[in-house]
C-alpha cells in the first residue's frame, strides 16, 4: 500500500527528507518523493527503522527501501546513517511510472509537435 | 513493430513530418526497456493509468480493448498493468485531430485473444497516405478487415501449444523474452513435445489393456480441465458491437 505524504506523521518528515537527499546524492538523480510504501505509523525514530520511498523523476519512478540508524549527535547532519536494503522491489510497487496525470495531455503535446502521429498500442513486455 | 523500421515506413513517415509511438499499459520503465531491446527505432510510451487510451476513447478516435485479468502472467512477478493490459490497436491522427487510420483488435478466440497478427506496416502507411492526400475533413472509418502481417493459429491449436508448454497439466502462456528470463521457451518448440506426448499414449495403448488406458485418459482430462476452464476465463472473447 502506498501512503499519502499529506498524512505523514511529523516525526517522519525529517527522516523522509534525509532519505530523499541521500538517494539523490548517491544515484546522482533528481527524484521527488511521491509516496511511501508499507509504512508503519508507530515507528520510533530513536531506534533503527526502515522506510520504502516511492520516487519519481519525470516519467520514471522507482522504489528504494532505506534502513535508518540514529547516529550520535553531531556525527551526521541528518541525524541518521543510511543504507539501502537490497532486493525489496518484488514486495513493493516499484514500477509506478509515470505518475498519474502525466499522460492526460500527452496526445495533444505530440500533435502540436508533428504533422501527424501514428500510435501502435501493444500488449506489453510479457 | 520492428517492421516499421525494417520496411522503410518509419523513415517515410518522418520525412513527411510524422512520428510513430508504441503505447503500452505498462510503466515507462518497461516501455523504455522494450524499445531498446526490440530495436523498434521509435519511442515506446508507458501509459499505466490508461490516460492516452482515455483520450483516444473520449474524442471518439478509437476505443482500445484491454483485459484486467492478468492471471496467466503468474510466472512474471515483474509484469505490471495496474488497470489491465492493452489489446493491439493502431490509430493515426493528423495535427488537426482528424483520424487518418484506425484499427483495433477485437480479442476473440479466433485471434488467440489478441495475440494474433496486426495490420502490416506498409498497408497501414498506404492508408494513412491516402487519407493525408484527401482534402476531406472526414475521419477514416474503422478498418475491419486489414491486411495482416501473419496468419493466426486456430484456438484449438493455440490451446494445444499452451497445454504442451505447461507439460500437459495446466495451460501456460508464452511471454515475450526479457533479459532476466531463466527458461524462455518458444511456441515453435512445443510441437515435438506434443508428438512425444501422443507417442507416449500410443505406447501405453500397446502395452496396457484398453480399459486401463481409457481410465488414465479420463484421469488426465480431469486433471487438465481446471486449467482449461481457467484459461478460457482469463483470455478475452469479445463481441464486436461496432
Amino acid at each position: 500500500m502506498v501512503y499519502d505524504l499529506a498524512d505523514l506523521p511529523q516525526t517522519l518528515v525529517g527522516p523522509v527528507s534525509a532519505g530523499l537527499d541521500w538517494v539523490n546524492t548517491r544515484e546522482d538523480r533528481d527524484y521527488e518523493l511521491t509516496g511511501l510504501a508499507d509504512l508503519e505509523l508507530d515507528i520510533d525514530v530513536a531506534e533503527p527503522f526502515e522506510l520504502s520511498l516511492i520516487l519519481c523523476d519525470g516519467e520514471t519512478c522507482a522504489a528504494r527501501r532505506i534502513a535508518f540508524t540514529p547516529s550520535q549527535p553531531g556525527y551526521s547532519k541528518s541525524g541518521f546513517s543510511m543504507t539501502q536494503v537490497p532486493d525489496t522491489e518484488p514486495d513493493i510497487p516499484a514500477l509506478l511510472d509515470p505518475p498519474e496525470g502525466l499522460r492526460s495531455g500527452w496526445v495533444d503535446e505530440q500533435l502540436a509537435k508533428f504533422e501527424f502521429i501514428l500510435l501502435l498500442y501493444y500488449r506489453g513486455r510479457w | 513493430m520492428r517492421s516499421y523500421e525494417k520496411s522503410g515506413v518509419l523513415e517515410e513517415i518522418r520525412a513527411l513530418g510524422g512520428e510513430v509511438f508504441a503505447i503500452t499499459s505498462e510503466p515507462q520503465s518497461l516501455a523504455s526497456e522494450a524499445a531498446t531491446d526490440w530495436e523498434i527505432g521509435f519511442p515506446a510510451v508507458g501509459d499505466p493509468h490508461h490516460e492516452i487510451r482515455s483520450t483516444c476513447k473520449g474524442r471518439g478516435w478509437v476505443d482500445v480493448f484491454y483485459n484486467e485479468d492478468c492471471g496467466h502472467l503468474r510466472n512474471r512477478p515483474w509484469a505490471s498493468h495496474p488497470k489491465g493490459y492493452y489489446q493491439p490497436a493502431v490509430v493515426a491522427l493528423h495535427k488537426s485531430g482528424r483520424v487518418l487510420y484506425r484499427w483495433r483488435c477485437v480479442p476473440k478466440y479466433s485471434n488467440m485473444s489478441g495475440a494474433g497478427a496486426r495490420p502490416e506496416a506498409r498497408y497501414t502507411w498506404d492508408h494513412i497516405q491516402s487519407s493525408l492526400h484527401k482534402d476531406s475533413q472526414v475521419d477514416a472509418a474503422l478498418d475491419r478487415e486489414p491486411q495482416l502481417g501473419a496468419k493466426d493459429l486456430s484456438w484449438p491449436r493455440f490451446l494445444l501449444i499452451l497445454v504442451a508448454h505447461g507439460w500437459f497439466l495446466r495451460p501456460k502462456a508464452f511471454p515475450l523474452a526479457r533479459r532476466s528470463d531463466p527458461d524462455r521457451v518458444s511456441p515453435g518448440a512445443m510441437m515435438p513435445r506434443v508428438y512425444g506426448f501422443v507417442g507416449l499414449w500410443l505406447v501405453l495403448l500397446l502395452l496396457l489393456p484398453g480399459l486401463w488406458v481409457g481410465g488414465l485418459l479420463l484421469l488426465w482430462v480431469a486433471l487438465l480441465l481446471p486449467g482449461l476452464i481457467e484459461i478460457h476465463r482469463q483470455f478475452q472473447n469479445e463481441p464486436d458491437l461496432f
